[in-house]
């Protein structure tokens, strides 16, 4: 008989260890244990059976692996742990003797410090994998940047994190790697592309942080220890393989003033080694802007607010000249043979460096006080933009320019409109030095574009230059769209084009409606009616009124929040958004209206004795034609369904019913685009 | 009585009664204008004329020269020293705020009297250092110091071995366990991994599309109305339960009043000063219990044996039907291990398989199906609400309201994704129990 095995000495009883009996056997305590667990990625296991695993009869609930536990025995950084206990031992001795300022020495010189520095090859053994576990620890940094010092969270954390996350903005810059950014409720999204990862960071917005009633902030300063250590060695890694030397010099005195990306001055080492300063674009004395600006105040004074938009953007082209030629070949673009097959994941426009490095190369930027700075600078300069500037309030050091300086030539602002500049009450010579000091505040400078901040998050997503005039001061903004929602096949994408969205059933009604809009012009005059046949608008007034009436009908029956009265809540979109119902009624009526044309127009031709229009003869041709596939390729899917499994044919039916759905609802939006472009055009006739 | 009555105009205010043939008078008062007249007369017996009348030359004159007499006590006035000392202020203004004490670090080291012999240990510090022998300086700093090496860059640099002792073999290092470089365990209920910063969601933007939207709008006020719900039942559950257990107590107070027929109060009162009310026997309702006859035994034991034997025959059925489905259990069983163990053991580098172009769901934001099981016994504390409602919805970046908590956020996905459990907040450590008892010492004593 084989020998009867006791109970707790194999299995799962021996993989596992509770978290008490992990304590007890490092001889730390609890907190300690747990900075530890954090510092090395031990995490928490679940075994199958917990019963089996713990001996206790109280129920235990977490768990650890025995050779996580083991392993850790070995860790320089238990010793230090033990060696903070035997100090408060001989601490606590010296007290009780009385010799209190023995007790002091002891403690100022023998308290052990961690040093974290080992744990990161350990944890990481590549850089790939630190980056890849970068998200986390640059979201935790930015977010503790952002706090104000309390008791929890002491100013030199604060200080640290700014510090770090200012320096890994600068790599950004640089190298011109981040790729896109969202503006959220919650606060600002970025994506950077470094070394191929793709590395996605939270940055709240400024002054909003409450520190939460619900958050250990003992385990989150624990996190941001071992974070702000793995932050500084890539900084490292980055800045020393583009040539910079880390750290970069830091100027504490223009960050008390206000600087923030600017507090920081990058150094290059040479191939000897030295060490050399590298031009600081923003500074005032730059020579080539002052250059510029002295030929700018050269110029004769009529041509100088266009002239100034214009060179500046000559500035920048003639330096990239030769750039532009070698990169004018776009990305490959990925297209699939089979046309029924999932759309590809295309490169984004801005997935290659030089091409984010070029979007506002030959711009300089303006930021208004009410713009929030930090991030529309970092952005734009990340997007080769070398000259900001804004106002005072925001910090002085580090602006590129005041307000007034010609050179401008993108001014940010986020206020409800600006008037445009009275007419120059003195003509003449004075003016040229007299018309910048003259202006009044709140008022617009001639010769540079006004956007709202959303263009600039909007044209890097794009990856090109969105129009300026929907983005003015005042103006209602295109909805701001996360670049991160990939269009699924057949869903309506409010970015492209209407054309290329349209299915060929659409597009042939539209060029019926179109053509009947033709006959009518023909029959009678435009804006006339031609006898017994209504017209569009008075078919759809008509439709109008019914639904009207329905809709009345509706909510004094039953107080139902139909769509109607949806719409009318939402007024960020009102004029946009008026419920699916009338525009599908009014389609309908233009479909019943054209039939009822065409039978019309068939009889008179028969009265006349002609033949029917061949017009219209080739279109229900064609739409036979169509009609026939169609019907051709239903009965092939019939068929295919017999064959089929009941249970994938249910799945199947629902499919098709989930995609009919979809297909309708995003019928309605094209629909609804299409009027709504047919009235832009119409209005500009 | 008749002669003290003198004849005036008539007025409302004197008038005894409103009845009566003259009542007409409350209409007529001239008592103002009749005050006017005899000021107006008084003025042009004193003055010679009305003086509104008369310009404003005529009632005042300007003094220009001063009163000479306090000139003269003026000069004579002699300011003290002790002023004059006083008035000789800087034009520097004073500073504000209350003294502070200075920080140690401030006060130059041996600067002061006390610590000339390098020996002086502040209270303040004292105190400190008495928490730190007590252990509560467990959260040691981790040593700043700067960066100045790369642990990715290749080591060229290999240790080399004492010749002296090349024969011995070489140490081995300390290999970790393959256990340490697996993956947290998420808590999310399909077991995915949970990216640490997911990708918002299309409605979250702070110019949104008002389909994407309204669409988490929607969703967000379903689970809101759901969570109310829920509330709702549960606040009804308790005060039914409240009004319950207040019936019961109730009750007791009843039988307790019942009990002692007179006040409650008095009757304690009456019973410590040593007297006892004649109060009521305790009535037992249930009669004692007689010995049970060998045939009552017999029956009971019968009966729980045929219990046991139903329990045993249902535990046999059930363990007979699913060994007949033995292999279909091993198969699923085996296939969510494998599953499982696939996901367990992909290591780091396999961990973002998903990267953030591809099209992972878990990748954007929304909700994460929870699994019930989690670390410790404490529930994961949910997510911060992060919608705009419709009357905030601005389309402006400069007054939009930040929604959500990002430092709750970060904390509760390091507990959803298995790195930390779940801990409490600890609040005020427990006090040591007292007991508070009176001495009866003061009873002693007797009337001599």
């Amino acid at each position: 008989m084989a020998r009867i095995q006791k109970k707790g000495t194999s299995g799962n009883a021996k993989n596992y260890i509770t978290r008490s009996q992990a304590v007890r056997k490092l001889q730390i305590s609890l907190g300690d244990f747990r900075r530890l667990c954090i510092f090395k990625g031990i995490y928490p296991r679940e075994p199958r059976s917990k019963k089996r695993v713990s001996k206790s009869s109280t129920p235990s609930t977490t768990f650890y692996y025995s050779k996580d536990i083991q392993y850790l025995l070995h860790e320089p950084l238990l010793a230090k742990f033990r060696d903070q206990k035997a100090l408060a031992k001989k601490i606590s001795k010296a007290l009780g003797r009385n010799e209190v300022s023995d007790a002091s020495r002891l403690e100022r010189n023998l308290t052990p410090k961690l040093s974290l520095d080992h744990i990161i090859k350990e944890r990481y053994p590549t850089f790939v994998d630190a980056l890849r576990d970068l998200d986390d620890a640059l979201s935790m940094l930015f977010l503790f940047s952002n706090l104000p010092s309390t008791s929890e969270v002491p100013a030199k954390i604060i200080g640290k994190c700014q510090r770090l996350t200012l320096e890994f903005e600068h790599y950004l810059i640089r190298t011109h790697s981040l790729r896109k950014s969202f503006l959220s409720i919650k606060g600002i999204y970025y994506q950077a592309t470094i070394q191929g990862q793709d590395i996605l960071w939270l940055v709240p917005y400024k002054f909003v942080q409450r520190t939460g009633a619900d958050v250990d902030f003992r385990i989150m300063a624990t996190f941001v220890d071992f974070y702000t250590t793995l932050l500084g060695f890539i900084n490292f890694r980055l800045y020393t393989s583009i040539g910079l030397v880390y750290p970069p010099r830091f100027d504490a005195k223009s960050e008390e003033q206000g600087a923030e990306l600017g507090a920081f001055q990058l150094e290059g080492q040479n191939a000897n080694g030295q060490m050399e300063i590298e031009g600081t674009a923003n500074a005032q004395s730059n020579e080539k802007a002052q250059a510029e600006a002295d030929r700018l105040l050269a110029l004769p004074e009529e041509q100088q607010p266009e002239q100034a938009a214009e060179d500046a953007a000559g500035t920048g082209g003639d330096d990239s000249g030769e750039m532009n030629d070698q990169t004018s070949g776009a990305l490959d673009q990925f297209t699939s043979v089979d046309e029924t097959a999932d759309t590809l994941p295309q490169p984004s426009a801005t997935a290659d460096a030089s091409a984010a490095g070029r979007l506002f190369e030959p711009f300089t930027f303006f930021l208004s006080r009410e713009t929030p700075r930090h991030s529309l600078e970092f952005i734009v300069k990340a997007f080769g933009c070398k000259r900001v500037a804004w106002a005072s309030v925001l910090g002085e050091p580090g602006s590129y320019c005041s307000e007034d300086d010609l050179r401008i030539t993108h001014q940010i602002v986020d206020r409800p409109d600006l008037p445009l500049p009275s007419p120059p009450l003195t003509d003449g010579d004075d003016e040229e030095e007299e018309g910048v000091v003259n202006r009044k505040p709140n008022e617009r400078v001639p010769g540079r574009i006004y956007v709202q901040p959303q263009w600039v998050w909007d044209s890097i997503n794009a990856g090109k230059l969105q129009r300026p005039d929907l983005y003015g001061p005042g103006a209602t903004l295109p909805p701001h769209l996360s670049p991160w929602v990939k269009q699924k096949r057949g869903d309506y994408d409010p970015t492209a084009p209407l054309a290329e969205q349209e299915t060929a059933a659409e597009v042939e009604m539209e060029d019926e409606e179109e053509d009947v809009v033709v006959d009518g012009a023909d029959e009678g005059s435009e804006g006339e009616e031609v006898d017994g046949v209504r017209g569009d608008e008075e078919a759809r007034e008509m439709e109008e009124e019914l639904e009207e009436e329905d809709g009345g009908m509706d909510v004094r029956l039953a107080h139902s929040d139909d769509e109607e009265s949806d719409g009318q809540d939402i007024t960020a979109a009102a004029d946009e958004w008026g419920g699916f119902s009338g525009d599908e009624g009014a389609a309908d009526a233009d479909a019943d209206e054209s039939a009822a044309r065409q039978a019309q127009a068939e009889l008179e031709a028969e009265a006349l004795g002609q033949a029917p229009a061949p017009a219209s003869k080739t279109k229900r041709s064609k739409e036979a034609a169509r009609s026939k596939a169609e019907r051709e390729a239903q009965e092939d899917v019939e068929r295919r369904k017999m064959m089929m499994p009941r249970r994938k044919r249910k799945m199947y039916e629902k499919m098709v019913y989930s995609n009919a759905r979809k297909d309708e609802e995003t019928g309605k939006l094209r629909a609804k685009r299409r009027k709504i472009e047919k009235g832009a055009t119409a209005a500009k006739e | 009585m008749a002669e003290t009555r003198t004849l005036t105009a008539p007025a409302t205010l004197s008038q005894p009664s409103r009845k009566g043939k003259k009542a007409w008078r409350k209409n007529v008062d001239l008592s103002e204008v009749q005050q006017g007249l005899e000021t107006t007369r008084d003025e042009i017996i004193k003055t010679g004329g009305v003086i509104a009348e008369r310009d404003s030359n005529d009632l005042f004159a300007t003094d220009t020269t001063g009163d000479a007499e306090v000139a003269r006590q003026q000069q004579g006035k002699k300011l003290l020293k002790a002023d004059e000392i006083i008035a000789l202020r800087s034009a520097v203004p004073g500073l504000v705020g209350r003294k502070r004490k200075a920080p140690e670090s401030a006060v130059p080291v041996g600067s002061s009297k006390r610590a000339k012999n390098g020996s002086f240990v502040s209270h303040k510090e004292l105190q400190r250092l008495k928490a730190v022998a007590d252990g509560a300086n467990s959260g040691l700093a981790v040593a700043e110091h700067a960066v100045t090496h790369d642990p990715w860059a290749e080591n060229s640099a290999t240790e080399r071995r004492d010749a002296r002792f090349d024969f011995l073999d070489e140490a081995k290092a300390k290999k970790e366990p393959k256990t340490l470089k697996q993956a947290p365990i998420t808590l999310a209920a399909n077991g995915k991994y949970i990216p640490s910063v997911r990708k918002p969601d299309a409605g979250k933007s702070y110019n949104p599309l008002v389909g994407d939207w309204s669409a988490l709008l929607e969703r967000e006020g379903a689970t809101a109305v759901e969570n109310e719900k829920a509330r709702l039942a549960a606040e009804a559950d308790a005060t039914e339960r409240e009004a319950r257990a207040a019936e019961e107590a109730a009750k007791v107070d009843a039988a307790e009043k019942d009990e002692y027929a007179t006040d409650y109060d008095s009757a304690w009162e009456s019973e410590w000063d040593g007297f006892q009310s004649d109060a009521v026997e305790d009535v037992w309702t249930q009669k004692p219990k007689a010995r049970k006859t060998v045939a009552e035994r017999n029956k009971l034991k019968a009966r729980k044996e045929r219990g046991a034997k139903e329990v045993q025959e249902r535990k046999r059925r059930e363990r007979e039907a699913e060994e007949k489905r033995i292999a279909v259990i091993a198969k699923e069983v085996s296939a969510r291990d494998r599953a499982r163990m696939a996901h367990l053991q992909s290591l780091p580098t396999n961990l973002h398989a998903g990267t953030l172009d591809s099209d992972a769901d878990s990748d954007v934001e929304g909700e994460v199906q929870l699994q019930r099981r989690r670390f410790g016994k404490l529930p994961v504390p949910p997510a911060p609400l992060e919608v705009v409602l419709p009357d905030e919805l601005e389309d402006s970046l400069r007054r939009l309201k930040p929604e959500g908590n990002l430092m709750q956020e970060r904390y509760r996905n390091l507990l959803v994704s298995g790195k930390v459990e779940v801990r409490k907040r600890q609040g005020q450590k427990k006090q040591s129990k007292k007991t508070k008892s009176e001495k009866w010492s003061y009873k002693d004593w007797k009337l001599k």
